[in-house]
């Protein structure tokens, strides 16, 4: 009986540290996470455009990886960092947003071709990927 | 047309009429959102808000999509999505109105100017009148644009539930921060 009672308590007290575990955990960073999809800015842009609904149900929540050219790039003091890259329609753009903390300062300059990581969150104007890093391809 | 292309030509069909230099917009604004209390924190950020204000008129459009705003904690993040905004059913928020007093602005020249805006939030499928003090300050090239207001979870249907009740506002406070420039060339 006492045995019992001890294994329970071990149970109870291991259960709450994984559930405190999981509620404090912070945001994942997608450095080191395998892309859902490998798919070029224009890809995104007209999955979107062509059936929202469709590709909502493909690619929200997913982690995409894509690789355009930096249309351009703006930070600012709320400590993130949102980068447009550039694809063949005149009015939408891969909209990247990123922390700070994932951001080197520099590396990346308008006009370069770069590969970022991140999560779809939908289509506004822009394809928008939320957390994203920058990444050497897949 | 899906919901994209319709937030894209409201954006756009808001301006129509207007004079190039007389339209500014943004693509990544940022809009906070805090709903905590002293039990817990709750707050989260998105960066990317859509906006577009019409200088002549005052017609003010901005959006968010829901599941772009960030928490510092995954779960978190998670039960706001799908226990709350139910971001899948509901995937963007979208706030038209107009500045009250846009006649007070001088765009052609650096000033703060404090403003009201009144229009209408569409949160979680459900439609509301909102009033909100804002602030305007023209600088070279650009125009910030800060608003604040709060809103009543109850009044867009999103309910505590009772075994969080304490942890949760009733009442949350959003606080819009948009960089808007001239829109020359392409939106």
């Amino acid at each position: 009986m006492k045995k019992i009672a001890i294994i329970t308590g071990i149970a109870i007290v291991l259960a709450a540290a994984f559930g405190l575990y999981q509620y404090q955990k912070p945001r994942a960073s997608f450095g080191d996470a395998h892309p859902h999809f490998v798919l070029s800015p224009d890809q995104l842009v007209s999955a979107f455009q062509e059936d929202e609904e469709t590709a909502n149900g493909l690619y929200l929540d997913r982690i995409l990886e894509t690789s355009g050219m930096v249309a351009e790039i703006k930070g600012d003091d709320s400590g993130s960092v949102s980068i447009l890259l550039e694809t063949a329609d005149m009015m939408s753009f891969i909209l990247c947003t990123m922390d700070m903390r994932d951001w080197d300062e520099g590396g990346v300059l308008a006009g370069d071709s770069i590969t970022v990581r991140g999560k779809c969150t939908g289509w506004l104007m822009d394809v928008v990927l939320t957390g994203c890093v920058i990444v050497e391809p897949e | 047309m899906s919901w994209g292309c319709i937030c894209l030509v409201l954006l756009l069909s808001l301006s129509a009429g207007a004079l190039a230099q007389d339209k500014y917009y943004t693509r990544n604004g940022k809009v906070f959102f805090n709903c905590g209390t002293s039990l817990e924190t709750i707050k989260a950020t998105n960066p990317g808000a859509s906006c577009v204000l019409v200088a002549a008129t005052g017609q003010f459009q901005a959006a968010v999509l829901m599941k772009s705003f960030e928490f510092d904690k995954d779960l978190m993040e998670q039960h706001f999505n799908e226990n709350y905004v139910e971001s899948d059913k509901f995937p963007k928020a979208v706030y038209a109105g107009h500045v009250v007093d846009i006649a007070a602005v001088d765009f052609t020249s650096p000033g703060r100017y404090d403003v009201g805006l009144k229009g209408k939030l569409t949160l979680h499928g459900v439609t509301r009148e909102v009033e909100a003090p804002g602030e305007i300050e023209v600088q070279d090239g650009k125009v910030l644009v800060k608003v604040s207001f709060r809103v009543r979870l109850e009044d867009y249907g999103i309910t505590r539930p009772g075994v969080v009740r304490d942890k949760i506002a009733e009442v949350a406070e959003v606080k819009v921060d948009m960089e808007l420039q001239p829109m020359a060339g392409r939106p």
